[in-house]
């Protein structure tokens, strides 16, 4: 049985491992995971003088676990893990390919809010954590209905919890939010002013060879089925990881959700097209100025390798 | 009573002013509403080789009766209704913001590829030139491709020709409007991406300062209805399409909407700064 620490990962953004974990198809292609919780002591609060990724950690909770060798893989949004692999002082740390779950986020405002449309939020304060996927969401979202001058970032938490309650606290005027925090939003009567989807890469040290990503992927592919086969049957994923943390989210019920925003696919390649085109948005916000190629921050070996492999 | 004729309007566009009708408020204001049907007649279809506005029509619908003299007022998308007031002969203007705030969203059939709006670069988009979903579709792809990855193609307005000519396989993605929204998610499409968008009404000189004062009057009551109890409202969105789809009606119930995209507000006018951004 080989051994593979994870960082830990919540259900919007890692069902299907999070799946694949409780029902032991893990241990059923011999990995046994251990999950390393990368949250701990994180700063939540938010920043209102920070307003770009400009000197901020990459590391503040995705990869932070990873880069002190205290664990071996990571997933978080493909943007953000660009900027964390051009970073890394793990000599190894590359991109394997992209996660299963294709992650859902939308744009909220409180109830009391006078904008409606995401027009309306020219030069307003919106909520983002730097370097993590709602962050780039939000201004891939916002970029179509406004100039890049108009949009105005505020740093804030990770967590969508987090952000939710400052947005309520008035901290900001907008924030995006992810599963289940975006249902409990619109029904505590916040709009949803846009939405969108975003993938998610893995970055992982050599100790994720091509044999052990396979077996990894295999066992992701097998609850990607399984959830694809019976999606109501597992959204209750996203009420359970929260209901200990947060009583307005234990209150929730599956019937709160919309299954149609779980989407989850076989664990895949980086099209190489695809992550040239990200790399040179990314560039063009003023991230990613050390990288020459995108293909710099990808394991290709593995990651064909392994891809191919579990087919 | 002064009477006013209006072009026909959708739940998705028009609701609180088909609750207005519905429940006597415009009568309480000494208005009588009649409608005129703007969408009748055959429609043309998907049309691959149009693939941008330019020499397209922009009163094929909205405005159309309008500008034959056989309906005082019409509510549409504020982007269309610059272009079809811009090239209006009646004299229609813009009188403020209707009370809906319309939700759109850009769907792709269960079978393909794209999963997000960055995967939309280089397929083709249908959209329904100068209707509301078209240049929303613009706007939301805008943010994540640059412009001359968008490729579209002309369809009919109208989300159901739209959603049909998806699972047809006509084009790759199509922007919608509610039920067939939920309807296509709860037939295993995706939803790309989702937004929100504002409307304006059109008016002739017959829509004086106190005529569409009473009409708002009467249309700010229902909002504060609607807002009261939205889901006693959205059944709106089932019922107005069971005569004309029964699809609508067999496969989908209440519970299949989200009463969160259901957006009303108090119609005003259009602020001068989103004006000239516009």
């Amino acid at each position: 049985m080989k051994k593979l620490v994870l960082e830990t990962t919540a259900p919007f953004q890692g069902l299907a491992e999070l799946v694949a974990d409780r029902e032991g198809l893990f241990e059923k292609e011999g990995i046994q995971i251990e999950w390393v919780d990368r949250d701990k002591g994180v700063d939540k609060s938010v920043q209102k003088d920070v307003n770009s990724p400009e000197g901020v950690n990459p590391f503040a909770s995705h990869g932070k676990l990873f880069e002190q060798g205290k664990a071996d893989m990571y997933n978080a949004c493909e943007w953000g893990n660009y900027c964390r692999v051009q970073d890394s002082g793990v000599q190894s740390g590359r991109q394997l390919g992209r996660r299963a779950i294709v992650c859902f986020a939308g744009l909220y405002v409180r109830p009391d809010s006078e904008v409606y449309t995401a027009q309306q939020l020219v030069n307003k304060d919106v909520g983002a954590p730097f370097y993590f996927g709602t962050h780039y969401l939000i201004l891939h979202m916002l970029e179509g209905f406004m100039n890049r001058d108009q949009i105005k970032l505020v740093r804030a938490p990770n967590g969508s919890r987090f952000r939710y309650d400052a947005l309520l606290a008035g901290e900001y005027e907008a924030t995006c939010l992810t599963e289940p925090y975006a249902s409990l939003a619109e029904k505590e009567g916040c709009r949803l002013v846009t939405s969108s989807f975003l993938h998610g890469t893995e970055v992982a040290s050599d100790k994720v060879d091509t044999e052990t990503y396979t077996k990894f992927n295999r066992a992701v592919k097998e609850a990607v089925k399984r959830v694809n086969a019976d999606r109501s049957a597992y959204m209750h994923y996203f009420i359970d990881y929260y209901k200990d943390k947060d009583p307005r989210v234990a209150a929730m019920d599956t019937s709160d959700l919309m299954e149609s925003r779980v989407v989850v696919v076989d664990p895949a390649p980086i099209p190489q097209e695809e992550a040239d085109r990200t790399a040179a948005w990314i560039k063009s916000w003023g991230m990613l100025a050390d990288t020459g190629e995108a293909s710099e921050l990808i394991n290709m070996e593995v990651q064909e390798g392994a891809h191919a492999a579990a087919e | 009573m002064k009477k006013l004729t209006l072009e026909t309007t959708g739940s998705f566009q028009g609701l609180p002013e088909l609750v207005a009708y519905d429940e006597g408020l415009f009568e309480a204001e000494g208005i009588e509403v009649t409608w005129a049907d703007r969408d009748a007649g055959p429609k043309p279809g998907t049309q691959k080789d149009v693939n941008s506005p330019v020499g397209n029509d922009r009163f094929s619908s909205h405005g159309k009766l309008f500008e034959q003299g056989k309906a005082d007022m019409y509510n549409a998308c504020e982007w269309g209704n610059y272009c079809r007031v811009q090239d209006s002969d009646s004299g229609g203007r813009q009188v403020g913001r209707r009370a809906i705030v319309a939700f759109g969203a850009l769907v792709v059939p269960p079978d393909s590829t794209a999963y997000t709006l960055q995967q939309m670069a280089g397929k083709v988009v249908g959209l329904p030139y100068y209707f509301g979903t078209h240049f929303l579709a613009l706007l939301m792809l805008e943010g994540f491709l640059p412009r001359d990855q968008i490729k579209t193609c002309k369809t009919p307005n109208g989300s159901r020709r739209q959603y049909d000519a998806l699972l047809r396989g006509e084009y790759d993605g199509a922007c919608l409007t509610e039920p067939y929204i939920s309807l296509a998610e709860k037939q295993g499409c995706r939803v790309l991406s989702a937004a929100s968008f504002h409307g304006t009404e059109v008016v002739s000189d017959k829509v004086d300062v106190e005529t569409y004062a009473a009409f708002n009057k009467a249309v700010t009551e229902a909002v504060d209805r609607i807002n009261a109890d939205k889901e006693s409202y959205m059944h709106y969105f089932i019922d107005y399409y069971k005569e004309r789809d029964p699809e609508v009606a067999s496969v989908l119930t209440v519970n299949d909407l989200r009463p969160s995209r259901l957006i009303v507000q108090k119609p005003g006018p259009i602020p001068e700064d989103e004006l000239k951004r516009s």
